[in-house]
C-alpha cells in the first residue's frame, strides 16, 4: 500500500537524520598554552542568562591566538554568566562576572583558578585594586565591595544609592562613574582612609568611560546632543572640560601613550592629551556590520583592537587595525568580545 | 540505556505503523462552540483538536501539552519558567494564542509565555497550522492556538474534581462544576498548580535552584438562551501566577516573575433564517512585576488593558454561498517602566467567502484591512479550496498574506523603542493531504512561506539596543498528523503521532534560523481494556542549533523523553480513576535552550472523581 510506504519513508528518513545528528562533532583536544603573558586577553561577556562567558588571548605579535583559555587550564569550573570586565594586581588577574555574581581570581600568567570571591556580590560590573585592596561596583546594590585583595575576604560595603559602574583609582582615592548604557551624569570621588564619599563631581549625560593620565583622570560623555571630555584635576578634584555638538555619542575613551582614542558610530578618532576640542576626522572607519561593531575597544601598543559582537547571535569577531586602519588580523573568538587587556 | 531508547522508540513506531486509524472530531450537536469563525472558514487548513482526555493526561501546562501532542517546537527555560513556541520554524510572536475567538498574545511582547496557561479549565484545545491573520489578526502567521469554554445546552449537573501530586512538590488539582438545562448552561472551574520545582539535574551534582512556582487559574463560561434565535454568553478567566525564575549559575541574584491576567468576554448571538449575528465584547488586561532581587522590595512592572469589539454578519447567500463580514476595534492602553504611558487604536475589517461549489469540492476566500493610528497595515487575505475525491481521500490548498505589528516594547520602550517599525509580514501557502480510512486518519501536509520585515532587537553602534526591521526569512517543511484507533474485543488501542519538518532560512545567510529543529516527532499510545488504561508518550526533537552561523561546537543534542501512565477506574457508575505516572521515563539528559536543563525521571499519582 502506498500510503503506508509513504509514511514509512517519512519515519525512516526521520531515523536517519536522528541517529547521525551528534557524535560526530568530536573536538580538536587544545592544550593550554602555559605562559601568557606578552600578550592581550579578550574577555568574551557570552550571551546573558546563559553561563559561557569566555576568555581569549592573542600574543603582542598576533601569531599566537587561543579561545576559551579559562577553561583549558580549569576544565572543572565554569567562568560563568557574562564576564563583564578584568584588572590586574600584581601576578593576578579579577575577572567580574556579571551576572554570576562573582569575581574569579587567577593567576595572570598561568591563568590557574586561585578563588573565586562571591560575599556581597550584587550583580557586579567593574573592579580595581589598589593597596591591596579590591574594589568592585555593585548595579543592584549600587555600591563599592571592598575585599582583601590577597586572603579575598568581604571587607566592607561603601554605598553609592546610585549606579556604580566604571572604577578607576588616581591620587590613592577612587573616582566612580555613576552612569551606564547611556544614562548618568556623575563621578564618585571615595576616600579609601575613611571608605565614604568624598564629592561627587557633575559630568554631563552619557558618562561612559573613566581613565587615569599623569595625575589626571579623563572622563568622557557622549549623547544625542553633544560629547564632553572631562579632566579631573586629582588634587583638587576640580574638572575642566570642552564640548562639541557636531561629533555627538562619543564613546569607548582609550588613552594610550600621549593620545585619547575614541569611537563615534563605525569611525576611530584620536586627539592629542593636552587637546582643547574634539576632532571630526575619522583616523580610519571600519565597516559598518549594522550593529555591535564596537563592541569591544582598546588600543594596545598603537594597535587598535575591535569587537565586534555579532548581535550576540554568534561567536564575536576581532579585528585588529594599525593605527591608519590596515587589518593585522581578524580572530574568531567568544560570544560577545568586549574588552582587551594588555598582559605585559 | 541508548540501545534501550531506542528499541522502544523502534516498538513504538512499529505499532503505529502496523495498526492505524482515526479520531474524527465528533461535534454534538448541543454544543455551542465559543469561535464559530474557527469551525466555519478552517476548512482549507490543517486543525487538530486535543480533547479533555488528552489535555489531562498531560502536564498541566499548555508547553507541555503541545510539546508532547503537536509539531511546534518550544523554547523552553527550564521547567515551568518562560516559555515560548516555534510554529512551522517561525518566531515567538507568530504564532497565536486564541481564547474563545479572542486573540491573547501579550500586547508588550507579542507573544504568549505557553507556561502562563493552564490547560484544564478547557474543554478543548485546538491547533490550527498556517496563516490566521485574516480572522484573528497580529501574530497568526505559524499558526494559532484555540482555548476552547464550550457549552452545553442539555440537562446535566457534574462535579469534576482532579488531584496529581509528584516529585519535587509538584501539584495540579482542579475543580470543576458543570451545570445546565435546554436554557441555561454553566461552566466553571479551579486550577491550582505549585512546584518546588528543585530537580536534580540528570549526570550532575547540580539542583535545580529557585525554580518555584505557583498559579491559580479561575475559568468560568455561563450561556443563557433568551429565545430560539438569542442568545448571550459570557466567559471569564483569571489567572494569577508567580515564578521564580531558577538560575544558571549557583551565585546568581534570585529573581522572580508575577503575572496577573484577566479576560472577560460577553457574546451575543442572534441567528435568523438567512442571517446569523454575533456581538463580541472582550475586556483583557494583562500585568507583570518583576523582582530583579527578591531580597529587595524594588520590582518593574508594566500592564496592557485592551477592550475589543466585534461584531460578525453571516449571511447565507444560497444553501451554497455563504459570505461573513467581521468589524472590529481595538484599544490598548500600556502603562509601566519602560514605556511609560501609551495606547493605541485599531480598526478593521474583514470579508469573508465560502462556497460550495458541489457536494465534494469547496473554496473560501477572505481578505481584512486594518487602519491603526501607529503603522501602516497591509491588505492581508486568505484564499483556499477543498476537494473530496473520496471518502478515503480529500485535498486542500491555501494561500494567505499574514502580519504581525510591532509590540508596544518595540515601540515605546523608552530610549530604545522604534516608532518607525513596519509590521512584518508573509506570504504563505500550503497543499494539505487527508487520508482517512475506517478508524485511521493520515494528515500530510507541505509549506511554504516567505516572511520580510522581521523584528529584531540588536544592539547598534551608539552602545544602545533597538529594535528594527531587518530579517527576511524563508521557511518550507512538511507534517504528517496520524490518527488511529482499533477494538478488539474488550480491548482498545488509540494511536496519535506528529512529526513535522522544517527548514527555515534567513534570507542573507542561507543558515537554518536557531531554535528551529529540523526534525520533531511526538507519538502517544493508548490502552483501554474495561476500566484501566494505560499509556505511552514519546517525543523527539533533532539537534538544534543556538547561533546564527549555526556553529556546530554549539549545537543542543537531539532528545527522545517518554512518559508511561496507567490508571483503574473504580467506580461502578461514575468515575473514581486512580492513576500513576512515570515521566522522562528513561531518564534523558536533555535542555531545550542551552544551560536550561530539564528533570529526569519523576513519578507523579493522581485522582480523579467525576460525579
Amino acid at each position: 500500500m502506498k500510503l503506508k510506504n509513504l509514511y514509512l519513508g517519512i519515519i525512516a528518513s526521520a531515523f536517519l537524520f536522528a541517529s547521525c545528528s551528534s557524535d560526530d562533532d568530536t573536538p580538536e583536544v587544545e592544550v593550554p598554552l602555559g605562559a601568557y603573558e606578552n600578550g592581550v586577553f579578550i574577555l568574551n561577556e557570552g550571551n546573558f542568562g546563559n553561563p559561557n562567558a569566555s576568555v581569549s588571548y592573542v600574543s603582542n605579535d598576533l601569531t599566537t591566538f587561543q579561545n576559551d583559555i579559562f577553561k583549558l587550564v580549569n576544565p572543572s569550573i565554569v567562568l560563568g554568566d557574562v564576564a563583564q570586565s578584568m584588572t590586574f594586581s600584581g601576578d593576578k588577574a579579577f575577572i567580574v562576572v556579571n551576572n554570576s555574581n562573582e569575581v574569579e581570581v587567577v593567576n595572570r600568567y598561568t591563568f590557574k583558578s586561585l578563588a573565586t570571591i562571591t560575599a556581597k556580590l550584587e550583580n557586579p560590573r567593574y573592579s580595581v585594586v589598589l593597596n591591596d585592596k579590591l574594589y568592585v561596583t555593585n548595579a543592584i546594590s549600587n555600591a563599592v565591595t571592598v575585599y582583601d585583595a590577597k586572603t579575598y575576604a568581604f571587607i566592607i560595603s561603601i554605598p553609592l544609592n546610585k549606579t556604580a559602574e566604571k572604577i578607576i583609582a588616581a591620587n590613592g582615592k577612587l573616582y566612580v562613574t555613576n552612569g551606564s548604557f547611556g544614562s548618568g551624569n556623575e563621578v564618585t570621588v571615595i576616600n579609601t582612609a575613611t571608605n565614604t564619599v568624598s564629592k561627587t563631581i557633575p559630568v554631563e549625560d552619557g558618562v561612559n568611560s573613566i581613565e587615569e593620565k599623569n595625575g589626571n583622570v579623563y572622563v568622557l560623555c557622549g549623547n544625542k546632543t553633544k560629547s564632553k571630555l572631562f579632566k579631573i584635576n586629582t588634587s583638587t578634584d576640580v574638572a575642566t572640560s570642552f564640548e562639541s555638538t557636531t561629533l555627538t555619542n562619543a564613546l569607548n575613551m582609550d588613552i594610550e601613550g600621549d593620545k585619547i582614542y575614541y569611537t563615534k558610530g563605525t569611525g576611530v578618532y584620536a586627539i592629542n592629551l593636552a587637546a582643547t576640542g574634539f576632532s571630526d576626522t575619522a583616523l580610519f572607519s571600519v565597516k559598518d556590520n549594522s550593529w555591535s561593531t564596537f563592541y569591544g575597544f582598546g588600543v594596545i601598543d598603537g594597535k587598535i583592537y575591535s569587537g565586534d559582537a555579532n548581535a550576540f547571535t554568534s561567536d564575536g569577531t576581532v579585528t585588529v587595525y594599525s593605527s591608519t586602519g590596515a587589518v593585522l588580523k581578524t580572530l574568531t573568538v567568544g560570544v560577545g568580545p568586549n574588552g582587551f587587556y594588555s598582559n605585559n | 540505556m541508548t540501545l534501550k531508547k531506542r528499541f522502544a522508540f523502534c516498538l513504538l513506531l512499529l505499532c503505529q505503523i502496523l495498526l492505524a486509524q482515526n479520531d474524527s472530531i465528533t461535534k454534538l450537536k448541543e454544543v455551542v462552540v465559543s469561535d464559530s469563525n474557527l469551525k466555519n472558514f478552517s476548512n482549507t487548513q490543517s486543525v487538530q483538536r486535543l480533547s479533555d482526555s488528552i489535555i489531562n493526561r498531560n502536564q498541566p501546562s499548555l508547553t507541555s501539552l503541545l510539546n508532547y501532542n503537536t509539531v511546534i517546537y518550544f523554547k523552553e527555560n527550564g521547567l515551568g519558567m518562560t516559555s515560548s513556541p516555534s510554529f512551522r520554524g517561525t518566531t515567538s510572536q507568530q504564532t497565536v494564542v486564541v481564547w474563545n475567538g479572542i486573540n491573547i498574545n501579550s500586547q508588550l511582547l507579542g507573544q504568549t509565555d505557553f507556561n502562563t496557561i493552564s490547560t484544564r479549565g478547557f474543554n478543548s484545545i485546538d491547533v490550527k497550522a498556517g496563516g490566521g491573520s485574516v480572522v484573528y489578526g497580529s501574530g497568526a502567521i505559524g499558526g494559532t492556538i484555540h482555548l476552547n469554554n464550550d457549552l452545553k445546552f442539555t440537562d446535566t449537573f457534574k462535579n469534576d474534581f482532579q488531584v496529581y501530586y509528584g516529585e519535587f512538590n509538584t501539584l495540579s488539582a482542579v475543580y470543576g462544576i458543570t451545570a445546565a438545562t435546554k436554557k441555561w448552561s454553566f461552566d466553571a472551574s479551579f486550577t491550582r498548580n505549585s512546584s518546588d520545582n528543585d530537580f536534580k539535574f540528570v549526570g550532575q551534582d547540580a539542583h535545580n535552584l529557585n525554580g518555584q512556582y505557583y498559579n491559580n487559574t479561575l475559568d468560568a463560561a455561563v450561556g443563557f438562551k433568551i429565545n430560539a434565535k438569542n442568545s448571550i454568553k459570557f466567559y471569564s478567566e483569571i489567572y494569577d501566577g508567580e515564578r521564580h525564575f531558577s538560575l544558571t549559575s549557583p551565585n546568581a541574584t534570585k529573581t522572580k516573575y508575577q503575572d496577573y491576567n484577566t479576560r472577560n468576554l460577553l457574546t451575543w448571538s442572534s441567528s435568523f433564517s438567512k442571517f446569523a449575528s454575533n456581538l463580541r465584547l472582550a475586556y483583557i488586561t494583562e500585568h507583570y512585576n518583576y523582582f530583579e532581587d527578591i531580597n529587595r522590595d524594588g520590582f518593574t512592572s508594566g500592564g496592557v488593558k485592551s477592550f475589543i469589539g466585534k461584531y460578525d454578519i453571516d449571511y447565507e447567500l444560497s444553501s451554497k454561498i455563504k459570505i461573513s463580514t467581521i468589524l472590529d476595534y481595538t484599544k490598548n492602553d500600556g502603562i509601566g517602566s519602560g514605556i511609560g504611558r501609551s495606547s493605541r487604536e485599531i480598526g478593521g475589517a474583514s470579508l469573508l467567502w465560502k462556497h460550495n461549489l458541489t457536494e465534494k469540492w469547496n473554496y473560501e476566500m477572505s481578505a481584512r484591512k486594518e487602519v491603526s493610528d501607529v503603522y501602516k497595515s497591509p491588505v492581508l487575505f486568505s484564499v483556499g479550496s477543498r476537494y473530496n475525491f473520496s471518502d478515503f481521500y480529500q485535498l486542500k490548498f491555501n494561500v494567505s498574506r499574514n502580519y504581525r505589528v510591532p509590540t508596544f516594547n518595540d515601540l515605546y520602550w523608552e530610549g530604545s523603542g522604534n516608532p518607525d517599525l513596519k509590521p512584518e509580514s508573509s506570504y504563505q501557502a500550503e497543499i494539505g493531504n487527508q487520508f482517512s480510512y475506517k478508524d485511521f486518519r493520515l494528515t500530510l501536509t507541505g509549506y511554504g512561506m516567505k516572511i520580510t520585515d522581521m523584528i529584531r532587537w540588536l544592539p547598534n553602534n551608539t552602545g544602545n539596543w533597538s529594535p528594527v526591521n531587518t530579517d527576511k526569512v524563508t521557511i518550507y517543511g512538511a507534517e504528517a498528523l496520524l490518527g488511529w484507533k482499533k477494538n478488539f474485543n474488550k480491548h482498545t488501542f488509540d494511536f496519535s503521532g506528529t512529526y513535522g519538518y522544517t527548514v527555515s532560512l534567513d534570507d542573507r545567510t542561507d543558515k537554518q534560523l536557531f531554535y528551529v529543529p529540523y526534525h520533531k516527532l511526538t507519538g502517544s499510545l493508548s490502552y483501554y481494556f474495561k476500566k484501566f488504561s494505560a499509556y505511552y508518550q514519546i517525543i523527539y526533537t533533532g539537534e538544534i542549533f543556538t547561533t546564527s552561523d549555526n556553529n556546530p561546537k554549539y549545537i543542543l543534542d537531539a532528545y527522545n523523553v517518554s512518559n508511561i501512565g496507567a490508571d483503574y477506574n473504580f467506580s461502578k457508575k461514575n468515575t473514581f480513576k486512580i492513576g500513576i505516572k512515570t515521566a522522562n521515563l528513561w531518564n534523558e539528559k536533555y535542555e531545550a535552550l542551552p544551560s536550561r536543563f530539564m528533570p529526569g525521571r519523576n513519578l507523579t499519582i493522581y485522582l480523579n472523581l467525576n460525579y
